[in-house]
């Protein structure tokens, strides 16, 4: 019963952990672009 | 004129001592008042110590006007982009070397140079410059003080030290009201800096305010590179019927001012503009005008080239990925630029098939080189994104997390 319940926690804390991360992956920052333009000199 | 100093400057050289230059003409004690400038000595007392040591006073005024009259001429052809004018006029001054240290221009002769050193990019003679003029800051006036700040920034922009260059020039268009000649190079060093920032829409303010400034001082190169700017920032913000127009506009006045070395840098950002219109047909097409015309052996050649083998990709052409990609190669070995070399033999696994190798040797070999360097900021934020995704979708969320930026 205690094993159980010690598993379920560590279950219910991975799920958080894991829902935490999907959060920051859905709120990507600045958009990257591919291609890099040269700039005018300094 | 430090008149005293110049004494005892030429006393000296000629290894005479102040008994055998004051011997019948004045005391010693006197002697070493004038030189130490804390005496006024009568002209007469002056003009036979100087007989003396064979220096005549006429050429040593006009020595002082003429530099003065040089530094301006210096100035005004650093401003309007004068290379080799620039060139000649420090030569020119370089003649009046030892004698600048007794006139009042001692102070802006060595910032002036120190603008020099920024402007033929000797960034390590600037460097020492700039230590041994923070050194003697204490005695500079407010405009040179200023002055002094202000090309700091410009060498922080060359050592791609963006936000510190940023903080610099911002503090002297706040502090300094009397900003004139450099008013429009500010607003321009500005723009570039919040450009290389994202901070486009700030970018674009300080660009329009700078081309303001060179076009009513007819300042035609710095008009060219503000447009080039704008365009930029236009395009980074989405805004592309400016952007394009920008470029239309640059590429008439290029051809028109004959300043054709910037006609690859601007087919080149055109090609740059259209890959991020998603338009990578007419990428491919103006990165392959760019490269034809562009001059060998420089960093921005192998950025060119970089973005056409990139296009190529995107386009799935693999072939001529692949060959682009190996010619980027060997010529980045040759001239050891070392990221390029890592760039390109990334997506050489990837076109060999070899994901997991290219994803590897880009979390263990391009991520950790490229981190701190500052100028491949830019390559950075696009490589993590790379492998930010790629761990996504392997559901690797923590790892994937940690190359989020």
């Amino acid at each position: 019963m205690k094993k159980t319940l010690i598993l379920l926690l560590i279950i219910g804390f991975a799920s958080l952990v894991s829902n935490d991360v999907s959060t920051v992956l859905a709120a990507e920052p600045a958009e990257t672009q591919d291609t890099v333009a040269i700039r005018p000199p300094v | 004129m430090q008149i005293g100093s110049l004494i005892k400057y030429h006393r000296t050289k000629q290894k005479m001592t102040q008994s055998e230059l004051a011997e019948g003409i004045c005391s010693v004690p006197h002697l070493s008042k004038i030189e130490n400038n804390s005496k006024e000595a009568n002209v007469e007392t002056i003009r036979l110590v100087l007989d003396r040591l064979e220096i005549d006073l006429h050429d040593v005024e006009e020595s002082e006007v003429k530099v003065e009259v040089l530094l301006n001429q210096l100035l005004q052809n650093m401003l309007y982009l004068e290379t080799e004018k620039a060139v000649s006029t420090f030569l020119e001054l370089q003649v009046y070397k030892e004698m600048v240290p007794f006139t009042k221009h001692i102070y802006l002769y060595e910032i002036y140079k120190l603008r020099y050193y920024l402007f033929t990019k000797d960034l390590d003679f600037a460097d020492e410059q700039i230590k041994w003029l923070n050194a003697q800051r204490q005695n500079f006036s407010q405009h040179e003080s200023y002055l002094l700040s202000y090309f700091t920034g410009i060498f922080l922009i060359l050592r791609g030290k963006y936000e510190e260059a940023d903080e610099k020039i911002s503090a002297i268009l706040q502090e300094y009201y009397e900003t004139n000649t450099f008013e429009g190079e500010i607003y321009y060093h500005l723009a570039l800096v919040k450009g290389y920032m994202y901070q486009s829409g700030h970018a674009i303010n300080y660009g329009k305010k700078a081309l303001n400034f060179f076009k009513d001082h007819f300042n035609f190169k710095r008009i060219l590179h503000v447009q080039m700017s704008l365009a930029i920032n236009y395009s980074q913000s989405k805004i592309y019927d400016e952007a394009l127009d920008n470029y239309q506009h640059l590429v008439r006045n290029t051809e028109m001012l004959k300043e054709t070395a910037l006609l690859p840098h601007i087919y080149h950002n055109i090609g740059d503009l259209r890959h991020r219109m998603g338009d990578y047909e007419q990428a491919l097409h103006y990165f392959k005008k760019s490269a034809v015309i562009f001059q060998e052996r420089t960093e921005n050649y192998l950025l060119c080239l970089y973005n056409l083998a990139l296009t190529e990709f995107k386009l799935e052409k693999w072939d001529d990925s692949k060959i682009s990609f190996t010619l980027l190669n060997k010529e980045a070995k040759e001239m050891k630029v070392s990221p390029y070399q890592l760039y390109s033999s990334y997506y050489l696994f990837l076109l060999n098939d070899k994901k997991q190798k290219a994803m590897t040797f880009l979390e263990e070999k391009i991520l950790p080189s490229i981190e701190k360097a500052d100028e491949q900021k830019e390559f950075y934020r696009y490589f993590s994104k790379i492998l930010a995704e790629y761990y996504k979708n392997e559901g690797k969320y923590e790892k994937a997390v940690k190359y989020i930026l």
